[in-house]
């Protein structure tokens, strides 16, 4: 039962997932303004993807269809609370633009930071999003202000060589797949 | 199909600009999409504040990606899992041969901490304080106690919290019985776990220059960062020293291993005057005073603390542990044979057993019925 299909289809679903689940999440987010229901749908979607259409490989491709069925789940559930009126005046191919634009930008950057190592990200979180300052940090983390500075340092250095095209990742799940 | 492909060759642009690595071409193509229209200007200006990136990194860190997970997981596998099930009937001996698999779905939100029901009334955790007594802890009403030297104890629901105010080394043990689990916050900021039938024995105030406590059972911690004063965790025969981390430590008597399964940071294993150093996402395996280090699914092992029970590839006995620590009853199962089928999958701690039975009975690499307390399994 526990064929080497079904298990490196998994392995790529969750590449997927870890890709692409927050940024999605924030884009429903932006249009029902509910981060509970947001998240359900984006479930639904990963669902809904991998059962009907996981024939579908190309990368762009596949954001897209996710895109498309979030957008689509996040009008009906609007329509569900009976609300669509007010949202169809604000709704506009320019503004669901804006939105994926949004999504992809603070997605892309949110997982550059959070693949971090922990010493840095919590350096780099407590000085660059929350604006504390060096003392503060050693204080606040019990560290030296010397490792402060560092980790700051090596935390920009690593954020440089984590941005890269997601593309990269996707050629490394496939070439990893022939290995299950 | 529509196509968003110019927006992530866009987006690609401006997560560049943040990094400071646009090629002068790309750089160009940047400027020339700002000026092409007001709307782009007004975006670009969003997308490039430093304010609304602290905002979005804060607003993208209220997901639940675990939890999400573990429900698309299930829900895929069960769906695929179908067919086979019915295939799986017909081959029951190729099926004890690999292994059954059985996936369920974890539709609602996991209650953590929760209380497992069954049909006769259960244990209470207890807390034995300082000098000995023993105060049952009820659910239903908050408690506040005092600690000698002042420490306050607040107990609210299944969670415990205890607040430093220095005196003399004293020590507490917190009892929880089968059935469910329970926080602790220790009072130097420490957070406890403690899952179904464990108990942690720890002093209400941290005296001197290192923090011990003592484990039977399974808890995962998150300690608190203190250079000074280094954690540790005795468990049997063996100890993890930690600085500021989050681990899970399995050490119940009757399984064959103690497992350290590391989330973050890094923990040391001392055993028999060995010492051995984790990194996040390594697992130590201890057993007859031995340690070995083992890459393993680490969420998988956490998973009771999100209300779940997660299996890989795990063994009759695994399974049948877990559901006797949770449910508070006994099985009855055949040992030393051959063929004992190992499970995969993930499970929400229902309620209810005869539920999480009916799952196990489904895959049909096994027999589960429920007769009173006692679980039989044939296989």
């Amino acid at each position: 039962m526990h064929t080497g299909d079904s298990h490196h289809s998994n392995h790529q679903l969750k590449s997927l997932f870890d890709l692409l689940y927050l940024r999605l999440c924030r884009f429903a987010d932006q249009i029902i303004t509910d981060s509970a229901a947001a998240e359900d749908i984006v479930q639904e979607a990963f669902i809904k993807y991998w059962q009907r259409h996981a024939d579908i490989t190309d990368l762009p491709a596949i954001k897209t269809l996710l895109y498309v069925m979030v957008r689509n789940a996040c009008l009906n559930h609007l329509k569900h609370q009976k609300v669509v009126e007010k949202f169809a005046q604000t709704q506009t191919e320019v503004a669901e633009e804006a939105a994926v634009l949004k999504a992809e930008v603070w997605g892309e950057l949110y997982r550059a930071i959070a693949s971090l190592p922990e010493g840095c990200r919590n350096v780099f979180k407590l000085s660059y999003l929350e604006g504390l300052k060096n003392q503060e940090i050693a204080d606040e983390l019990k560290i030296s202000i010397n490792t402060v500075k560092t980790q700051k340092a090596r935390a920009l250095e690593l954020l440089k060589l984590r941005l890269k095209p997601e593309a990269f990742l996707v050629l490394c799940l496939l070439v990893s797949e022939k290995y299950f | 199909m529509e196509s968003y492909n110019h927006l992530y060759h866009t987006s690609r642009l401006i997560v560049k600009y943040w990094d400071n690595t646009l090629s002068e071409e790309e750089r160009v193509a940047l400027e020339t999409w700002i000026a092409a229209s007001e709307v782009n200007r007004l975006l670009f200006e969003e997308l490039s504040k430093e304010e609304m990136l602290k905002e979005e990194m804060r607003e993208m860190g209220k997901y639940h990606p675990q939890r999400a997970w573990d429900r698309i997981e299930g829900e895929v596998m069960v769906k695929r899992m179908i067919p086979w099930g019915r295939v799986a009937a017909a081959m029951a001996l190729i099926i004890l041969a690999i292994g059954a698999k059985w996936w369920y779905t974890d539709r609602t939100e996991p209650l953590v901490p929760v209380i497992a029901k069954t049909q006769q009334t259960k244990g209470q955790p207890v807390l034995i304080m300082g000098n000995g007594k023993e105060v049952v802890l009820q659910s239903t009403t908050d408690t506040l106690l005092t600690e000698q030297g002042g420490t306050e104890i607040r107990q609210q629901g299944n969670k415990l919290a205890y607040k430093d105010a220095g005196g003399p080394l004293v020590y507490n043990t917190l009892q929880i019985p089968r059935g469910m689990d329970y926080s602790l916050t220790l009072s130097d900021g420490t957070q406890v776990w403690l899952n179904a039938e464990s108990s942690l024995r720890f002093p209400v105030h941290f005296t001197e220059n290192n923090r011990k406590v003592y484990l039977t059972g399974e808890a995962y911690f998150v300690v608190a960062a203190d250079a000074a004063k280094p954690f540790s965790v005795t468990a049997g025969q063996m100890e993890v020293a930690v600085l500021g981390t989050a681990f899970n430590l399995m050490a119940y008597e009757n399984e064959p291993a103690i497992q350290t399964a590391l989330v973050s940071g890094s923990v040391k294993i001392k055993t028999g005057g060995k010492e051995t150093l984790l990194q996040p996402g390594w697992v130590g395996v201890t057993s007859n005073g031995h340690t070995t280090k083992q890459q393993m699914d680490i969420a998988a092992l956490t998973g009771w603390k999100r209300g779940m029970f997660v299996f890989r590839n795990d063994d009759m006995s695994t399974v049948l542990h877990q559901l006797e620590r949770w449910y508070d009853v006994t099985a009855v199962y055949p040992t030393g044979k051959a063929g004992n089928p190992h499970f995969t999958g993930a499970i929400k701690r229902y309620d209810n057993i005869e539920q999480v039975l009916e799952m196990l009975n489904q895959t049909g690499g096994a027999s589960f019925k429920l007769s009173g307390r006692q679980i039989n399994v044939a296989f």
